[in-house]
């Protein structure tokens, strides 16, 4: 009696307001979780365009109490800002079409198990992803490859994803029906034609989700500037840009200088890293909204009659 | 017909490969041989404008590379090119330098001319690797070509360098860059904000540990923030240690840099009594570290330490006036003149000098914290690699800089380094030598290759452990009427205490070698303090259950041996080295 109860209430509930408890609860905790991940972005911003007298004020800062965009100004009247920028977006843009190509293209030869061969490729380069030579063997590499010191260091090395490579490569095996690309050949349809026109195609969300992920990663990237370049000062990568100010007193220096040149009151060190923050943020948020589109389920269903 | 035209077209192929690799083998070693020769039949007369053009990569860390222009139209660079017939790169770097350095080293890539730390390890691993040149043979087979270094290099005290690092007193593989400042350097000197110092304590500065303590927490009440000490993000203990637990007979500072550090002195220094005992994690410390957790607790020590930035964020709250004292090294008077620039009058347009008071070395029972020094220390050491295809080259560039000319063209560029809009104390990034751009008024290139404090070394009237000892410091030549007032104001401070503050070691001091061991167990009794102190400052850890925790952690990771290995290795240089 009790139980039927419940279940009474309940479904009054939801038929008289078109939502239950449950629902509450979920949203609830979504709004939460988006707030705890949110806030701090939204801070990061408020912080870099509030006049500093006004932040150092303190307390919490839902808006910006007032609007000041002089700490920008400083960030992009600093030569090395403006470059770092432009070599960011190059590699990113490079790196990640590259990387998307190569790795797709490995990843669907190697899912044609059948193929001779294609087991063995597959075991060497899954044994990279457990066993790596480490930082000297491949420092001797790029040496080799006269990559040191040079552009492409950051853009050629992450040529093949292997983490992605498995994704992939697992996706074509299982998810893209055989009978399409039967279908294809039938039809006269080379090997490179079927993984052009009609495997890649029927991938779509997969390989924009791998594209976004490899783009995050080349964007995020500083680690090859550091360890294989760091002497080119036009070849800094925004993200290197990014820790130097967050560590190195130096370039922060340079453009405190450079705001009073300009005429500006001496910025704060905060303030500049905040501005810093969202500009390393921005350019790659930007990327989100042309792949969302493509972030559709359901591309094969009913494409093969079974 | 066909098969005998095939065989021929492949005997003059052969042939021709044959002769091809002999010839590249003949002209690979003939040119090898003819740098050597070159360099060797020429010595004594020829000049740098005879000798062959080469690049040479420099390397040093911490410099800035971010003015483009600036370097591309250094005119002190290419005083240098042109005197050594050279191509100078410079490169630098903060995070993942010393890293990549050795990456570079190992792995054949090494920039022909470059910079550590000055770790004995290191030196000694790499000559004993083959990784890096010995410097002495080629300086001592010509020394008219390198007079400057030929004097250095067989100087007493340099090959009893030599001695320490490698057992051979003639095989220096390394330039020694020494570093010495002209006046005694110390910490736990605390700056105040005068208006706050007025407000709070009538004006009176805090003479001891306890009223310092007592000032921070009535700042506290007032509205401001105690004191921020440097700890560059609570790794670094020397200011509150210098300030708060040194002067109460103990330490709280880890074995770190000096063999000393983290150690108590009892005897008498430069006898067979003297000993030194570790004492970071004594019960005298515990007491230390709850005075310091009280002092986070009540705001007298600055709640965002450990996380907010010296040079900067600390920086910008003292000229915002939040901060009622500060630390940042004004045990020398310099640091206290560039703290008053860029933390005060840099965002106070009308700052005065007097807005800040220099305090003095805060006492506890009459005693004063009391720093060890023996006035020198190893700054940097310079190599260059065995990869390196011209060493004699990269030396006449050593050469050149150790030189009087050199020496003057890096400290003395007053033609370069003013702008007058600015003032002389301003340095000008664009229209002179790129450089730090705090005031300083002198080359951020080649600067520490002898003198690690980085000032003007005379090896024209000197020998070698006279000049490097006792530099010759140009800042004050720079300074404008305001900066010589503070500096002179803060030096009639610092010497009514410095005396009681700085305790000379024996020179021996200088030639302490620990055992490879005591890097490892220093290493681990480092990061030990850092974690532990931390918390227990910032109250995530208990004080009375941690410190027990702490002391077992210590004792874990090999603090006895550390003693037992520092007072033997004092030991030993003092019965080696000294007398």
């Amino acid at each position: 009696m009790k139980n039927s109860g419940q279940v009474k209430y309940r479904r009054s509930m939801l038929s008289r307001f078109g939502f239950n408890f449950y629902d509450i609860f979920v949203y609830a905790f979504c709004i939460l979780f988006a707030l705890v991940c949110v806030y701090p972005m939204w801070y990061v911003f408020v912080a870099s365009i509030t006049p500093y007298d006004e932040y150092i004020k303190g307390g919490l800062m839902l808006w910006p109490r007032g609007v000041d965009f002089q700490y920008y100004i400083s960030i992009f009247n600093t030569r090395s800002f403006l470059n770092s920028l432009w070599i960011s977006v190059s590699k990113t843009v490079l790196a990640t079409v590259l990387s998307v190509l190569v790795t797709s293209t490995m990843a669907y030869a190697v899912s044609k198990s059948h193929v001779r061969g294609m087991k063995v490729i597959n075991a060497l380069v899954v044994f990279n992803l457990f066993f790596t030579g480490g930082l000297i063997p491949q420092y001797i590499l790029y040496q080799d490859l006269h990559l040191l010191r040079s552009y492409w260091v950051m853009v050629i090395p992450g040529a093949l994803n292997i983490t992605y490579f498995i994704i992939m490569r697992n996706y074509f095996t299982y998810s893209v029906p055989k009978d399409l690309e039967e279908a294809a050949r039938l039809d006269g349809c080379t090997d490179v034609g079927v993984f052009f026109k009609i495997v890649l195609p029927v991938s779509r969300p997969m390989v924009a989700a791998v594209t976004l992920f490899i783009a995050v990663i080349n964007w995020n990237d500083y680690y090859n500037y550091m360890m294989f370049i760091s002497n080119k000062t036009n070849l800094q990568p925004f993200a290197w840009i990014l820790r130097r100010m967050l560590t190195d007193k130096s370039l922060m220096n340079t453009v405190r200088n450079g705001a009073v040149g300009l005429g500006l009151e001496l910025p704060p060190p905060m303030a500049l890293r905040m501005a810093t923050i969202i500009c390393a943020m921005l350019p790659i948020m930007c990327v989100y909204p042309f792949l969302q589109k493509h972030f559709t389920s359901g591309i094969t269903l009913g494409a093969v009659k079974e | 017909m066909t098969s005998k035209f095939k065989r021929a077209v492949s005997a003059v192929a052969a042939l021709a490969m044959a002769a091809a690799l002999l010839a590249s083998c003949g002209g690979s070693s003939s040119s090898g041989a003819g740098s050597a020769a070159a360099s060797g039949s020429t010595a004594g007369a020829a000049t740098n404008a005879d000798r062959e053009t080469v690049h040479i990569r420099f390397t040093q860390f911490g410099n800035n590379m971010d003015d483009v222009e600036g370097m591309e139209n250094d005119p002190i660079k290419k005083a240098i090119e042109d005197a050594v017939n050279i191509e100078l790169e410079y490169d630098t770097g903060s995070e993942g330098f010393v890293d990549r350095m050795q990456n570079e080293l190992y792995t054949g890539g090494a920039a022909e001319l470059l910079q550590t730390f000055g770790e004995t390890d290191k030196l000694t691993s790499w000559v004993e690797e083959g990784l890096v040149t010995n410097l002495s043979e080629i300086v001592n087979a010509e020394p008219e070509r390198y007079p400057t270094l030929y004097k250095i290099m067989n100087s007493d005290e340099y090959k009893m360098y030599n001695k320490l690092y490698t057992g051979d007193e003639n095989a220096a593989y390394a330039i020694y860059s020494i570093s010495a400042f002209a006046q005694p350097s110390y910490a736990g000197v605390p700056a105040y904000n005068t208006a706050i110092l007025d407000e709070v304590n009538g004006g009176e500065v805090p003479a001891t540990v306890e009223e310092f303590i007592a000032y921070t927490e009535a700042c506290a009440q007032a509205g401001y923030v105690g004191w921020w000490p440097r700890n560059d993000k609570l790794t670094n203990w020397t200011e509150i240690d210098r300030t708060i637990a040194s002067p109460q007979g103990t330490t709280i500072m880890p074995p770190k840099t000096d063999a000393w550090d983290g150690f108590v002195l009892s005897g008498e220094l430069g006898t067979d009594t003297e000993h030194w005992t570790l004492a970071t994690t004594s019960e005298e410390s515990k007491a230390v570290v709850e005075q310091l957790h009280q002092m986070y607790e009540a705001g007298a020590l600055d709640s965002g330490i450990g996380v907010k930035g010296d040079f900067d964020d600390a920086y910008a709250d003292f000229g915002a006036g939040r901060l009622a004292s500060a630390n940042f090294g004004f045990g020398y008077a310099t640091q206290y003149k560039d703290f008053y620039n860029t933390a005060w009058a840099a965002t106070n347009s009308d700052a005065q000098p007097d807005d800040l008071t220099l305090g003095t070395a805060p006492t506890s029972d009459g005693s004063y914290a009391q720093t060890y020094t023996t006035g020198t220390w190893v700054g940097y050491h310079y190599f260059i690699p065995t990869t390196c295809e011209y060493p004699d080259r990269v030396l006449d560039l050593v050469e050149f800089i150790a030189s009087q000319e050199g020496q003057d063209l890096i400290f003395n560029t007053t033609d370069y380094a003013f702008r007058a809009d600015q003032g002389a104390d301003y340095w000008d990034p664009i229209n002179a030598a790129y450089g730090y751009g705090d005031g300083r008024c002198k080359y951020t290139w080649f600067t520490c290759m002898f003198s690690g404090t980085e000032y003007q070394v005379n090896f024209t009237d000197n020998d070698w452990w006279t000049a490097v000892s006792n530099p010759t410091d140009w800042s004050s030549e720079w300074l404008s009427e305001q900066d010589k007032a503070l500096v002179d104001y803060a030096q009639g401070v610092l010497d009514g205490f410095t005396d009681s503050c700085v305790t000379q070691l024996p020179a021996y001091y200088n030639m302490i070698a620990l055992p490879t061991e005591a890097s490892e167990i220093r290493t681990k009794l480092c990061d030990i303090t850092n974690e532990y102190l931390t918390q227990m400052i910032g109250g995530q850890m208990d004080i009375e259950t941690g410190w027990a925790e702490y002391q077992a952690e210590y004792e874990r990771n090999g603090a006895a041996e550390l003693e037992t290995m520092v007072n033997e290795a004092i030991a030993t240089a003092r019965e080696t080295y000294g007398s």
